[in-house]
Formats: structure tokens, sequence, C-alpha cells
């Protein structure tokens, strides 16, 4: 057995954990042909043992296995070049344990000594750079983006990422219970990661919260994608200068944030999960309110969806915009929406089990443009409310469960893995607990760490003056990424 | 077209007209109101960020460093030149002392303890010779002794606030046990420019048993990283704790406080008051004594030259460094249709060329330190720095992280705190109106 295979929300002891070589993993990797979802390391005495995660979406099932580098191992054979999926994660094993992928094809730094590294350089007539950041010309997170452009078409977009480093991972590994941490992993994202990282903790305490306190979760975390995709077919009007469009997807967004805000004091949810449950109930009067304010939403969605797409000037600056064609998606390890709307169809809501929701992979034709991500966008929303209705009228039968229950003490030396699908894509959430059940290492990986570089591939020639509307197409997250 | 037009009329509906008024949803976690009589105080350890405290206050020391090097000055004065006027500052009144002083009925809120040249000399003329001392069972007052002013002030073991001196102006005591046995005994007057000024200093030996109780467990040395001043300038707050009061006292410190929620009972209520925003860090700090309606009157304090200069019109240059992305959606949503603060003159730049101040989210990284403070540094004259989140006020939820560098907000004056994790857009927008209009 090279592989053991469990289910997403599952939690074994750290001996069921085979051990394999890295060439071992190379050929299992191509031969299974999954997608890798996690690749970490963690301290072993003196050793450092790489742990790998990789995801079977059609069965819904996980393949984990771990690689030992013992203390003298300072290398192995890079496998970016043969799996580009791999690039970021052999980046950031590389920065945090300092084990060299050989022959990677471009081991840059990704959240560390950003000012040491020597960016591609273009030589030629007419050729020019652009060097765009840390801090961006509007209120957004802070990046480094680098375009090397001749005249108005750009060549290449190199991204340096890692401003917003402030050691997520190492705070949660100080506490067993830190919700509101988890929650300010991301802040667009709070339900996405705080219900991943409330599964995680319950999982490796063996505690099975109440049925109530998962719909209510999914609820939340349906509500959340509403909202942001409303927000950012809002910005994505905005940045094509269509104001109309930016004002009322504005001001529909604060109608479902507001109804949030109803369920738990907070316009994003905050406050919302805790390990063991939640602390806010939704009751019948508020479950009608959020019915009719997703009635409302939806039908001026609609509308003004329909207007902008019926105006030429709209379509002109969206359509073949910012291409990723699904091939190219596919071989960098692309994830959630933004690899939807280039064709590839994982959602790990569907791909795995979960008996609350009751949802199919949606039928458009995927082209990869920025017009795919605003109409997957719209077709997401409707597919959300549809799933918030759901929920609410299967709620009704959960009426007399508890909230939150009690949990148990942490398992020791058990490996807990579990996966959520925020808004943008599959958040994932691994943790391992020592001898004494302390947690001795936390990853988290967030969508945005497989899809920044399809933003590269995005405006590869694009003018660039494109290049706002293409970057809130995808809206990634910079504190996601540099945790 | 038409509906367009339909659409514009549904935007406008939306439209919040009355900002200072706008109503708030009750479920809103707002400002917290504080009641110990209720006796379901949570444990301190439910709160993800320090926030809350049961016990002694978390005192904000603003300490002035230079106090030591240029007391020498002042004594110099006092003894050759008594009619040359000079003041030293000795450092900001903390939060506690001005708590104390409001239940005996004056407000010293904002006040600062300062030493002058009389001060100095009417302290050597009455305590300190020989022949008129010993008699009264009492120890010479030395130069050196001026040194230990600060740290009687600020980790007194006793308190009088009873006193008037000859023209009837208030006059506060501290009293300390020193560690060589001493005791020591300052006098300060209130006057009516906001300070306090030390109006003599005298001390006896103690004759009484080795006192029992213990106090000051944290001298004054021990409160870490002083901050530069001078009277001109603000002060930039420490927040350091001082042990030892014997009342348990619950508090709630909005700056460090993510308004979770996790607190909640009886004794801690959170009302759905949205204006939380102060100019001053101690202000933030809630206890049982604070009503938000007096909270709201005088926790923002703005400044004549600040009307002056930006009271028609503020652009602000906002650097996210390190937070979470959730006070940049927030303050994106201050530009949005609801609240659309554009219409008062405040609007978000590109340039800090362009801006007349900053507004800084997240508790700010390592990788981020320079940016910040090149973008300070390339904003014009005169401007402002609005600290918006738990994370920028504190270090909020991150304040352990090893990862951070927050030199730049303990170098340069701040004006206004902002609460909130996030922070709520009619905060921001309110607490901003009220800065520079000083309504
Ligand atoms: S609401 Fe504030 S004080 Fe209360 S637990 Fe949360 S962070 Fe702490
Ligand atoms: S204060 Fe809270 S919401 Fe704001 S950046 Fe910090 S963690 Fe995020």
């Amino acid at each position: 057995m090279n592989w053991i295979i469990i289910e997403n929300n599952e939690k074994i002891n750290l001996s069921q954990i085979p051990e394999i070589t890295i060439e071992r993993l190379r050929e299992d990797y191509k031969e299974l042909k999954h997608r890798v979802i996690g690749f970490f390391g963690k301290n072993e005495n003196e050793n450092i043992r790489l742990y790998v995660i990789l995801a079977d979406d059609n069965e819904g099932k996980l393949y984990i296995s771990s690689v030992l580098f013992r203390d003298n191992e300072k290398s192995y054979d890079s496998l970016t070049k043969d799996f580009p999926a791999f690039h970021n994660f052999e980046r950031e094993f590389y920065e945090e344990f300092g084990i060299e992928p050989l022959n990677h094809p471009w081991l840059k730094p990704l959240r560390q000594n950003q000012d040491k590294y020597s960016f591609f350089e273009m030589k030629g007539e007419d050729v020019h750079e652009v060097a765009v950041g840390p801090i961006h010309a509007g209120v957004i997170e802070p990046g480094h983006f680098r375009f090397m452009c001749q005249g108005e078409k750009v060549y290449e977009l190199e991204i340096m990422l890692g401003y917003q480093h402030r050691g997520v991972e190492e705070l949660l590994t100080k506490s067993k219970a830190n919700n509101r941490l988890a929650e300010s992993v991301c802040g667009d994202t709070v339900i996405g990661h705080n219900t991943a990282y409330s599964q995680v903790i319950e999982t490796l305490c063996g505690t099975s919260i109440t049925d109530k306190a998962q719909i209510i979760r999914r609820i939340a975390l349906e509500l959340e994608r509403i909202a942001i995709h409303i927000g950012d077919m809002g910005a994505i009007a905005g940045d094509m200068a269509y104001l109309p469009g930016a004002s009322i997807f504005g001001v529909t967004r604060t109608l479902v944030i507001n109804t949030m805000l109803e369920i738990s004091g907070s316009r994003f949810g905050r406050g919302l999960i805790d390990i063991g449950g939640v602390n806010f109930d939704i009751k019948e009067e508020i479950s009608d309110k959020i019915i009719k304010m997703l009635t409302e939403v939806e039908k001026t969605v609609d509308k003004m969806t329909k207007v902008m797409l019926k105006k030429p000037s709209c379509l002109s600056r969206m359509e073949r915009t910012g291409t990723v064609t699904k091939e190219q998606a596919q071989a960098i390890g692309a994830v959630g929406m933004a690899a939807r709307s280039s064709g590839v169809m994982i959602d790990s809501r569907i791909d795995f089990k979960d008996k609350f929701y009751k949802l199919e992979n949606l039928r458009f034709s995927a082209l990869g443009d920025v017009y795919s991500r605003f109409y997957l966008r719209y077709l997401e929303i409707k597919q959300s409310v549809e799933a918030v209705k759901d929920l609410l009228k299967i709620l009704k039968e959960h009426n007399n469960e508890d909230l939150k229950v009690e949990i148990g003490d942490l398992t020791p030396n058990s490996f807990a893995i579990s996966i959520t699908e925020g808004w943008r894509g599959e958040i994932v959430h691994c943790a391992i607990t020592d001898e004494n059940g302390k947690i001795s290492r936390y990853k988290i990986k967030d969508p945005s760490f497989n899809n920044w570089y399809m933003l590269s591939l995005a405006v590869r020639n694009n003018g660039i003056s494109d290049f706002p509307l293409c970057n809130k197409s995808f809206n990634l997250s910079y504190c996601g990424n540099d945790l | 077209m038409f509906d367009t037009i339909k659409l514009k009329y549904h935007q406008k509906s939306k439209y919040i007209k009355d900002i200072k008024n706008a109503p708030m949803r009750e479920q809103f976690r707002g400002f917290p109101v504080l009641d110990s009589s209720f006796d379901d105080v949570p444990d301190e350890t439910c709160c993800p960020t320090g926030a809350l405290k049961y016990g002694s206050l978390p005192v904000i020391s603003e300490v002035n460093p230079d106090y030591i090097k240029n007391l020498r000055i002042i004594i110099d004065k006092a003894k050759n030149n008594p009619n040359e006027r000079q003041k030293l500052a000795i450092g900001k009144v903390s939060n506690d002392l001005a708590l104390k002083a409001k239940e005996h009925g004056f407000d010293i809120f904002g006040y600062i303890h300062d030493l002058d040249v009389s001060g100095v000399r009417h302290a050597y003329l009455e305590h300190g010779m020989e022949k008129t001392e010993i008699p009264r069972g009492q120890i010479p007052i030395t130069d050196d002794d001026f040194e230990k002013i600060p740290d009687v002030l600020y980790s007194y073991d006793e308190i009088d606030f009873s006193g008037k001196n000859k023209t009837g102006l208030d006059t506060i005591t501290y009293k300390k046990h020193m560690s060589d046995n001493t005791i020591f005994y300052v006098e300060e007057i209130r006057t009516g420019k906001q300070t306090l000024t030390i109006n003599t200093l005298y001390k006896h030996k103690n004759t009484g048993n080795p006192r029992t109780s213990v106090k000051n467990d944290n001298p004054l040395s021990s409160t870490g990283s002083i901050i530069i001043s001078d009277l001109s300038k603000n002060f930039n707050p420490v927040v350091s704790k001082c042990e030892g009061t014997a009342k348990k006292i619950l508090s709630i410190d909005m700056g460090k406080c993510t308004f979770c929620g996790n607190c909640k009972c009886k004794a801690i209520q959170f009302t759905n008051k949205y204006k939380s925003a102060s100019t001053s860090r101690e202000k933030l700090i809630i206890t049982e004594n604070t009503t938000a309606e007096d909270y709201e009157k005088t926790a923002i304090q703005s400044r004549k030259e600040i009307i002056k200069a930006f009271s028609k019109s503020l652009k602000l240059r906002q650097v996210s460094a390190a937070g979470c992305n959730g006070c940049e959606m927030e303050l994106n949503a201050c530009s949005n249709c609801n609240f659309d603060m554009g219409r008062f003159g405040i609007d978000f730049v590109a340039s800090p060329r362009h801006a007349d101040g900053i507004v800084v989210t997240g508790p700010v990284s390592e990788n981020m330190a320079w940016a910040l403070e090149d973008c300070y540094k390339s904003v014009p004259n005169p401007k402002i720095v609005i600290l918006a989140g738990a994370c920028a006020i504190s270090g909020g939820v991150f304040q352990n992280s090893s990862k951070l560098n927050r030199e730049f907000l303990e170098k340069y004056p701040i004006d206004l705190y902002i609460p909130g994790c996030p922070i709520h857009p009619l905060t921001f927008i309110n607490a901003v109106l009220s800065y520079i209009t000083g309504k």
C-alpha cells in the first residue's frame, strides 16, 4: 500500500500513513491522475516528513502518503518540471524547510525575501516594464505585479506576493480553539475558512455536531457565495466603467450581508460558527426574511445581468478577454469557480459526499474568458439561491436539535483533513496532533494558492488596460495565499 | 432603457440620507455595556484577543522617555536661574488615574503631568534642608529623588484627591513605599492648562512595620518601550499592565475587541451603537462607568487646525498591511450607493501625493512595514493617520504573531482609532466626519 484512502472529514492515526519515495510519488501521480491538494512538510525529530494529499474527484476520495527526508537529504528532483500543478507547493516546501526541488523551472520566493528576487526581464525595441504595488491604487490588499509589455500588449505578468504574511498557521497551532483567528485567515471567506477549521478540529476530537448546525453552516456558506459573487459582478461592471452595474450590484450585495447581520450580528457572519456547532439559530421568522430577501435579490440580479449582457460595450470588454484554456487550467491545477469557468468541473460540494446538498454541475459553455467568469457567477448565484431555499426547508425538520455540542479532547498522534467549497473554490485545512494531543502542524490551502498563476496566464497577449478587469474577474485572495 | 431607470430608482431607495442617525439592526454587536454586579462575569480566557479584563485596568502609560535626560536642566535652572520658566513633560495622565479622579468629581482625561522650575524650587526650599526636615521626621530630598517621580505617579500605593492649595486649585497627593524603605509623597496641582504640575516632593523613613501587602509588581521600568514625546506633539500610546489595584474592574478594550460576542452575558451586553471610534487610545477601554451616550460625546476630540484644513474635503490613501481583507471590504463599502461617503468630501485616492492622510488596516507585517512608512512619508503635510480595525489598533487576532513589525505605529502620531473587526462603514464615516468637522 502506497497510499491510504480516506474520505473528507476523516481522521487517521499518523502510523497509518504510508511512507514512499519521491520517485514512487512521481510515478503514482502520473498513474493515478489525481489532483494534488496538499504537499507540506513537518519536522520529525531531525528529519522532515513531507505529507502529500491527492484528491480523486470522481470517487470523492482522498489519497494520503508521506515522504521522509533524512537529516542529510537536502534536495530531491523536482516534480514541477513534469507536473506544473506542483509549482507553488514545491516553492512553499522549499521556503519553509530548505529542501530544494532540483531543476524546478521557476523557484522564486513565495512569502519571504521579495526584495532579493530578480524578476524576468525582456529586452528589445518598444519593450517596457510596468511595476505596480505592493500598495495598489484602490482599497485592496498588497501584492506586487510586474508587467512586461510591448506597447500596450502584455507579454508576461509576474506576480510577487507574501506581503500579507502574518503567520496564521503558526498561530493556529497555539490554541485548541480559535475560531476568530480562523475567520481572519481570509476575511472575504469567513464562513468557508471557519467551517473548514471547525470541521478539522471536530474530526480530531471525534465530535459529531448536530444536523441542524451542519445545515446552518451550509446556509451561511451559500449566503456568503451569493454576496461575494454579486459584489464581484458589481466590481467587474465598475472596472468596465459601466456604473449602473456597479451601483446596483453593490446595493444588492448589501441586502444579503445585512441579512447575514440579522442572523449572526456581523455583516460577514463572524461569530456565527464555533467548534461544536453554531452560535445562532435561524428561526422561522428569519427564515422567511431570508427567502423574501433572496427572491428580491434574484430578481434584481436577473434584471441587471440581462441589461448588462445586452450592452455591446460591456460584451466587447468581456468576451475573449483574459482567456485561460481548459488545458492550461488543468495543467496548473486550478480549482474552484475560476477553474469551472475554464471548463474544469470540480466542485467539492458535488464531488465529495455531502448529504445536505442536492447540487448538480452547471451546464454552460465555459470559454475561460472574463465573460465566462462573469456568467458563471450569475449561474452560481441562482444555484445557491435554490440551495439555500432547499436547506431552509430541511432545517425545519431538525428544529428540536441543539445548536452546539460539547467537544472532547484532541486525539493524539492523528491526522485530519477537511475540505469546504468556499465561493472561490476548495478550502483545504489539515491538522496533525502530537503525542500529547496538541496541534503540532496546521496547514491551510486557500484556492488562491492554486489560482494566482491563472491570472498571469489570463493577461498574456491582452492589453495592459484590461488587467484590472481580468484581476477582478478572478478576485483572488492575497491574505489567503500569504497566510 | 426603462429597466435602467427602474433600477436607478431602486438604487436610490437604498441610500442612507441621514448618516449621523442612520438606523442599525438590533443584532449588530457594537458598543459594549458592562455591569459586574451580575456575577456571571465570564472568564478572561473566553476572549480571543485579551480585550476582556476582569481585575486591574489595563493602563496605557505614555511617558516621556527623555524625562531623566532633561531633568538636570530643570534642576539646574531651579537652583541658579529661578526666574526662568521652563517645563518638562513627565507623561500623559493614565486612564486609571483619570477614572479615579472622575469619581472624585474632576475630569483630567487627556491631561499631562509636568514638572516646572518653580515646583522644583519649591520642593528644595521646603524639603531640601536637613535643619528643617530632620525635626519633622523627614529626609531631605536630593536631585536623584526627582528621577523617581514618574514611578510614584504611575504606580502609587495611595492617592488623595481632597486637597486644595492656597489659591484654591485642586491638588492630588500620591504616596508610595519605595524599595529602600522610604515613603515618597508627590503633590500635584491641577492647573487650567490641561496639566497636572508637580508642586512639591518629600519623603520620610518608613518607621512602621514592613508592609505586608505586596504592591507595585510592575514598576515603571518594566513598562517596556517608552515613547518619544514633547509637549507640542501627540503622545503615542504603549499599552502596559499595571497590577495592584485592589478592586476588580471589568473592562473591554475596544482597540483589541473583535466584537465576536463570545463573552456576552448579563454582565456584558452589546448595544447596536456604532459610534465607537475615538481620538484617544485610552478612551477605547470601556469600563462599567462608561455609557454609550457619554462616550459618543467625548470620544472624538478634534482640533482647530484639522477642522480648518480638512472639514470640506479629506482625501485618504488606504494602506492594507497584512489584515484579512475584511476591513478593506468595509472601507470599499463606504463608497457604495448605500453609504456614499464621497458626498461629504471624503474619498480614497490612488496616490499618497494626492492624499491628506492614510488609513491603515491590518496588523502590519514585516513585509509591509517599509511600504507603509514610504507611503506615509509621501503624503504631504499636514497629514493624519487613521487606524481602522482591531488589527491596526492593537494587532487584534494576530497580536501574538512573530511576523509583525509595528514600529511605524509607535513612531508616528495617530489621529483616529476606529474599532471593529471588521469596522462598520457607519462607524468609519461618522468617525471621520466628526473628526474633520468637529461636530
Ligand atoms: S466580544 Fe470582544 S471582549 Fe468579548 S470575547 Fe469577543 S473579543 Fe473578547
Ligand atoms: S480587524 Fe478584523 S476584519 Fe479587520 S483586517 Fe483585522 S482581522 Fe480582518
